[in-house]
């Protein structure tokens, strides 16, 4: 498997009121072709920015550093006029909140005829006969007439398989799903899950899932890789993250999962309190929560390194010598 | 749409129309003391004040008078000019196309100079343009109507020579009442456009559509404009009476032969056939505003559209 | 318990007044507002000490002056210092915002509180009234009512009075509506306040800074409104040196004396824009989520 999106190095800062916040400490991921590689965290841990930085699309007042490369062309330094190309052609988004992320004032099939006329995007038939049919794949009963509706017509569930068909219709290589079943209710997430590894199976798409939710991850993904406070602090196979964990955090991610109701459970507030990104801890972002903390975690930040085939972790506890 | 909607909001029209008409009727009878002796003044005889008491049909009681007049005006008469002795209809007939060409073109100075400023603003938020903009708007927003054309005039006219200063003519006698009525509305536009554009552009559905990998054009123009307007299509129709307000002045500025001019002429030469029948027109205009504004706000936005 | 709670409210609303200070210091532009507002009140009271010349002072020899040393804005077509006018003018400006803003504060803000707490027919008849006063222009409304009470400065504040209390009535009763369903309301009305307490202690101190944002933009659209009558003719009368009337006087000189009609208008002009400051500042200070 080729890697389709590496990221090597990304620095997000975000100039604020209240002084900079260093959204994104030096993270480096891989993305490989045709894998669902979910990143974990926490609300606010930066995982939204890096799916936005990857498309371009954080605000002005962010700084960005590093590479992302993308079939061998690095996005930051693309002009303007080329990303546009890659934006839903390349790599298709999938939001959070289905609700607001259509456009209120435009019709279902108005909003994806875009993404036609813009991409050029090959068509057999007419683009409404298109459109109805990118309907019809991601379940949507009665496509015509849902078609010429407007979006607060739809449901939430609803409206998130219109995002999805119509991030389908350019058949993009990569899909970036930002918490896309957060807002949902929960048979509604497990059936927009469903659909999407449908398509990933059917398209052999590639998707990067972005989740605070461990019960997703274990339903969907191929790896994972835990985000902390701007950091990557571990990237291993599904198998090895649940059943392995290395990184003290990832651990205590792991057992606040209560066993057999993994899908249930969410992250937040289980350990105490995230880090102020205005003014990080120096060297290991985790140390004030971690147990096992010493000098050597409040000095330098510790790099990600393969410590077993395929797992990485950034720890100075874990590796050469694993200690407990 | 709902039929029934509009069949209930066009009743709801009836009330506010009365109370406009009752109080246009009022006019005349509010004022303190004898009418007659007021519009006459001291010297005028008994018989002339028994006369113009009787053309005004003040002789009669007041319901019938009101339903009286009631009754002409739905025959399009509305009354005598006491002045110029002519059917007021004529008098206002003569004036309105020179008030509407100054308001119609104010209007359409407003929305499109006061839309682009407003856009360019917000898209280019905290620049030296942004900054520009809305500081001028700020500045044309305190200046009372009369100031500024005297301004215009001042700068326009008598310094650079290059527009005529008053009275009406050919179109460049428009320039300067329009844009003295519209530089005010300019400002009001671009404030409200840059303000709703600014909050739309946050919006999660902007981010989708840049996703969606649209130009900024696009963006901008289709997926934002649109929602940024629709607040703002009210005031397409709320403004309108107010620049009528607006043209009293800017006419009796420019010597501009409209409605306000004559209506200000008729208030001090005690006209009041003349007077209460401009403010009828101009308070039913601003009842229909208000009906269409309603309308229209409806017809815009899907979401209400389907609530119905 | 219920007493403790009620105080508790009141106290935080307080401490609410703090914080909205606190951020409509932060606005630069409020600041500057705040700071012309203050330069034109003490001109207004401090005009006689002010003025070089007295405001009716004729010098005939003099005639409409250019602005020189002597005469800092030149002169009128009586001689008289158009400097020390100016400043007299501030009065009848800060006087017209003054009595219109205490009558139509007074008359929105009773009928807006009567309107959203007791609702039913009483709100109908005074929402529908609102509705017209509202959008119906506000100068010839203006005009019609000094039509009935006749010409003169007075009578144009009693008419810009009686059409500007609608955008209080109409803000107050929204707020009303919503202070109503508060926790402290069923309080106060559970131990048996009678509603005129409730409506005066209780609902009227929170609705108290929307009104204190409609006062700052009623002010400056009154002095419009006034100088706008006062220049039809309708409003102030000779020999007074309001702004609106001796621009009215002015224009007939526009060519030969353009400055006579300039300072005038430039005295309105910043009057008016240090109260939109002003309100703009205390509006987002207010309500801070609205800010951009």
């Amino acid at each position: 498997m080729g890697v389709i999106l590496k990221i090597e190095d990304l620095y997000v800062d975000f100039k604020t009121e209240r002084g900079l916040v260093k959204a994104i400490d030096g993270v480096t991921l891989e993305v490989k072709e045709g894998e669902v590689l979910a990143l974990i965290g926490e609300t606010g841990c930066g995982k939204s920015t890096i799916s936005k930085a990857i498309m371009r699309l954080l605000p002005k007042n962010a700084t960005v550093r590093g590479k992302i490369i993308y079939k061998g062309k690095n996005l930051l330094e693309l002009p303007e006029s080329e990303m546009r190309k890659i934006r839903g052609k390349e790599i298709g988004m999938i939001f959070q909140d289905p609700l607001t992320s259509l456009n209120p004032v435009f019709t279902v099939s108005n909003q994806m005829e875009e993404m036609f006329k813009i991409h050029k995007l090959p068509t057999r038939k007419s683009i409404f006969e298109e459109i109805v049919n990118l309907l019809k794949i991601v379940r949507i009963p009665d496509a015509e007439s849902r078609a010429k509706s407007y979006p607060f017509e739809l449901s939430g569930g609803m409206r998130q398989r219109v995002m999805v068909a119509m991030m389908l219709s350019s058949n993009p290589s990569l899909l970036i799903a930002d918490e896309p079943t957060t807002a949902l209710d929960v048979t509604i997430q497990a059936q927009i899950m469903n659909l999407m590894l449908e398509l990933k199976r059917n398209f052999n798409t590639t998707i990067l899932l972005i989740t605070h939710n461990p019960g997703v991850v274990a339903e969907i993904a191929d790896r994972v890789a835990v985000m902390y406070a701007g950091q990557i602090v571990e990237v291993a196979p599904v198998k090895e993250v649940f059943d392995n964990p290395l990184h003290p955090y990832t651990r205590s991610l792991m057992r606040a999962l209560p066993k057999g109701h993994k899908t249930e459970r969410e992250l937040e507030n289980i350990l105490g309190r995230v880090p102020n990104l205005l003014t990080p801890p120096p060297g290991c972002r985790f140390h004030p929560r971690c147990p096992f903390a010493d000098e050597r975690c409040t000095g330098g930040k510790p790099e990600i390194k393969e410590v077993e085939p395929g797992h990485f972790v950034a720890c100075y506890k874990v590796g050469g010598t694993r200690n407990e | 749409m709902k039929k029934q909607l509009i069949i209930r909001k066009f009743f709801s029209l009836l009330l506010p129309i009365f109370v406009v008409s009752v109080f246009s009727f009022s006019l005349l009878h509010l004022i303190p003391g004898d009418p007659a002796r007021y519009i006459l003044g001291d010297f005028a005889t008994p018989q002339q004040l028994a006369q113009l008491r009787h053309q005004l049909g003040l002789d009669r009681p007041l319901y019938v008078q009101y339903i009286s007049w009631m009754v002409k005006l739905a025959h399009g008469d509305f009354g005598t000019s006491l002045v110029a002795n002519v059917p007021v209809s004529e008098l206002i007939k003569g004036r309105l196309s020179f008030t509407l060409k100054l308001t119609g073109t104010a209007w359409i100075l407003a929305w499109i100079f006061g839309i682009s400023f407003g856009i360019i603003s917000a898209t280019k938020k905290h620049s030296l343009i942004d900054y520009g903009i809305t500081t001028l708007a700020v500045f044309f927003m305190s200046m009372p109507y009369f100031w500024l054309g005297l301004m215009l005039m001042l700068i326009f006219g008598v310094k650079l020579g290059i527009l005529p200063i008053s009275g009406p003519g050919t179109w460049k006698n428009l320039i300067l009442p329009a844009f003295t009525l519209g530089l005010p509305q300019i400002a009001v536009i671009a404030r409200l456009t840059r303000a709703n554009m600014l909050d739309v552009l946050e919006k999660d559905y902007i981010t989708t559509a840049k996703a969606k990998g649209l130009p900024d054009t696009l963006v901008i123009y289709k997926h934002a404009l649109r929602n940024a307007m629709i607040p703002l299509i009210t005031y397409m129709f709320l403004q309108i009476p107010w620049l009528f307000g607006g043209a009293v002045v800017t006419e009796t500025v420019f010597a501009w032969p409209g409605m306000g001019s004559l209506l200000i002429t008729a208030i001090f030469q005690r006209d009041y056939p003349v007077v209460q029948a401009i403010v009828l027109i101009i308070g039913t205009l601003t009842v229909i505003a208000n009906f269409l504004a309603d309308i229209t706000y409806t017809i815009i936005d899907p979401r209400i559209r389907a609530m119905g | 318990m219920v007493e403790s709670n009620v105080n508790m409210k009141k106290v935080r609303s307080e401490s609410t007044w703090y914080l909205t200070w606190l951020r409509f210091k932060r606005n630069k532009l409020a600041l500057v507002g705040l700071g012309i507002i203050i330069v034109i009140v003490l001109i207004a009271i401090f005009a006689p000490v002010l003025a070089p010349y007295s405001p009716d002072e004729q010098h005939l020899k003099d005639r409409l002056q250019p602005p020189s040393s002597k005469y800092l804005f030149g002169t009128d077509e009586f001689g008289r210092d158009l400097f020390s006018r100016v400043l007299y003018g501030s009065r009848t400006a800060l006087l017209v915002g003054i009595v219109v803003v205490a009558i139509s504060a007074t008359i929105g803000v009773t009928l807006g509180l009567i309107s959203g707490y007791f609702g039913g027919w009483v709100d109908e008849i005074i929402m529908r009234t609102v509705d017209i006063v509202w959008s119906f222009p506000a100068l010839i409304l203006a005009l019609a009512i000094v039509v009935i009470l006749g010409p003169g400065l007075i009578n144009a504040m009693i008419a810009i009075a009686l059409v500007g209390w609608a955008s209080y009535a109409r803000v107050v009763r929204a707020e009303t509506l919503s202070v109503k369903e508060e926790l402290f309301v069923e309080a106060a009305r559970s131990i048996g306040e009678s509603d005129l307490r409730i409506l005066v202690s209780y609902i009227f101190p929170n609705v108290l800074s929307s009104i204190l944002v409609l006062i700052t933009y009623n002010i400056p659209s009154a002095i419009i409104t006034a100088s706008s009558l006062s220049f039809l003719g309708l409003g102030a009368q000779p020999p007074s040196p309001d702004w609106g009337l001796t621009i009215a006087t002015a224009r007939r000189y526009l060519t030969l004396a353009p400055w006579y009609s300039i300072f005038p208008g430039l005295a309105i002009m910043l009057t008016v824009l240090g109260f939109n400051f002003v309100g703009d500042g205390l509006r987002d200070a207010v309500q801070p989520e609205r800010v951009g």
